[in-house]
């Protein structure tokens, strides 16, 4: 990749970026969550570092723009944890966006995502990652995920409480 | 970027025909056309390009992509881009152009003339088609029906441009083609044109004995036939056992002569249909059209209607009936999807015109068309 973008230094793919993010501030306002240049900045070089790490690459806000747009509303975000989060989020979806074989698009693969945070997860991070969606990737790769369904997955009531007790 | 200067300062042959666009900058860098400062600006430009098409490719489904098709895809940016640099009359007036317009414009004008292109080059396909020889030599073959066949459904102009796709084996004469994408395959394809013109001189037995005569394996071969006809006839002329039908293929150069300027162009043509008679349009078409190139744009421009076709073509001369004659009879088996209407309907009145010629007057012009080596370097379509 160095060769082509020899004429585009990683800096202004970044500048534009954190433009976007930091425009995101006037939506979530709303809700008292900010994101500071500084933090914004650690943002995006930390996506840098993931996509680096998964072989793709992004240009503008792209998916931290959509993260913050999509979760900013959840009752599990506070200023407390905000930039922490949006920075597990990030890494979470990339994991995912492989994991489930570029199958799902960004918004549908978010859209999954918020619903198993702010329901069955509860706001847990561990929960979304390690139950949630490892269920989710692994049933879209075994073609039994029913995006029809409530919460996509043709399970048997019950399986999921036992499941959940059985890690805590 | 404002220190742009009447004088030449870049030569032409300095840039790389595979990376034009990237060496113009470099070189308008190193010649002080740029300044540094405003490489910055063009980045951003870039990267927006960049965005949208990588955008539009996953159909904005995804804002990620893998690295190997951002690349793809940036090459296919430059690549576009440089295609509309490269028709600026020298380098500096392209330079002029990036530095003062926008690149997105720059790359929906490159985009243009890629498309225009692609048209191009099926139409020149079909004549190396129709022109082909009879030959046992497999490379040849299965390059004029195959290889060269798929490049037109496989090639992605959008998001691929700078890619060749195809199966091209059988190596054409000269010296090696610089460019990728549909450049390649348009100088590939004027010169398989060129070298099945001067082949046709011979019949296939003579092809056959001369081919036969260098390997016994031939069919077999990586080989260019026209340089092996032609270094033969070139040495001594004489052919083994046989003689040959025509040594030196009489052949008549046609140079175009200057095409207007779009904008010239477009006013001609508002002008043409503004006129309310025929006789008012005939003589602004004589008056003003000096150059192949304008007339053929012309008959595909709505300035004529009916039987005014026919009276613009009892007005030509011999030459440019010719011409005419050649584009109209190459066209593919499947010309009915890539003309356009407004091609159809000349190219179906000019058939029609053609077929109520004088028989003598006919063939005479069929004979002209077949010794025109067309030259159309600056041609529009």
């Amino acid at each position: 990749m160095k060769t082509l973008f020899q004429m585009i230094p990683e800096s202004a793919i970044s500048g534009q970026a954190i433009m976007e993010i930091l425009n995101c501030n006037e939506k979530t306002a709303e809700y008292h969550l900010a994101l500071s240049p500084t933090e914004v900045k650690g943002l995006v070089e930390m996506r840098a570092e993931a996509l680096r790490n998964f072989g793709r690459v992004e240009f503008g806000g792209g998916i931290i723009e959509k993260i913050i747009t999509e979760f900013y509303d959840s009752p599990y975000i506070s200023q407390y944890n905000y930039s922490d989060t949006i920075h597990e989020l990030i890494e979470v979806f990339y994991y995912f966006k492989n994991e489930t074989l570029d199958i799902l698009s960004d918004d549908e693969l978010l859209g999954w995502m918020k619903k198993y945070f702010d329901a069955s997860c509860q706001g847990s991070l561990d929960l979304l990652n390690g139950r949630e969606l490892e269920r989710m990737a692994q049933e879209i790769r075994n073609g039994s995920f029913d995006p029809s369904a409530e919460t996509g997955f043709v399970d048997t009531p019950g399986e999921e409480e036992d499941y959940f007790h059985e890690l805590y | 970027m404002n220190s742009i200067e009447t004088s030449c300062h870049i030569e032409r042959e300095k840039l790389s025909p595979k990376s034009y666009f990237e060496s113009l900058i470099q070189e308008a860098l190193y010649a002080g056309l740029l300044e540094t400062e405003s490489l910055a600006p063009l980045q951003m430009q870039i990267i927006e390009i960049l965005t949208a098409q990588t955008r539009s490719f996953t159909c904005g489904e995804s804002s990620s992509v893998r690295v190997e098709t951002a690349q793809t895809i940036l090459e296919s940016i430059y690549y576009t881009i440089g295609l509309h640099l490269k028709s600026f009359s020298n380098p500096d007036a392209a330079v002029f152009e990036l530095a003062n317009k926008p690149l997105a414009g720059l790359f929906l004008e490159g985009q243009k003339e890629l498309k225009e292109k692609i048209t191009e080059a099926k139409k020149l396909y079909a004549k190396v088609r129709t022109s082909r020889i009879e030959t046992l030599n497999y490379a040849y073959n299965a390059t004029l029906d195959e290889g060269l066949k798929c490049f037109f459904p496989d090639y992605d102009w959008e998001f691929s441009a700078a890619e060749t796709p195809g199966m091209i084996d059988y190596p054409i004469s000269g010296n090696e083609i610089k460019t990728e994408g549909v450049e390649y395959i348009l100088t590939y394809l004027e010169r398989l044109l060129y070298e099945n013109r001067y082949c046709n001189g011979f019949s296939k037995e003579e092809i056959h004995t001369v081919l036969l005569d260098f390997h016994s394996d031939y069919p077999d071969l990586l080989i260019n036939i026209y340089e092996i006809l032609s270094s033969r006839v070139l040495s001594d002329g004489s052919l083994p056992e046989i003689k040959l039908k025509n040594k030196a293929i009489p052949t008549i150069r046609f140079e175009d002569g200057k095409a207007m300027e779009d904008k010239e162009f477009k006013t001609l043509t508002e002008e043409i249909r503004d006129c309310r008679t025929i006789t008012d349009k005939l003589e602004m078409i004589s008056e003003r059209i000096k150059s192949f190139t304008d007339l053929r744009d012309l008959l595909r421009s709505e300035c004529l209607y009916g039987d005014e076709f026919s009276d613009l073509f009892n007005l030509l001369g011999d030459m440019e009936t010719a011409l005419l004659y050649q584009e109209t009879k190459d066209q593919m088996e499947d010309a009915d999807v890539y003309l356009t209407e407004n091609e159809k309907e000349w190219q179906n009145k000019y058939n029609v015109f053609f077929k109520n010629l004088e028989p003598t007057f006919r063939e005479k012009i069929i004979q002209l068309s077949e010794k025109i080596i067309n030259n159309r370097g600056d041609a529009k379509w």
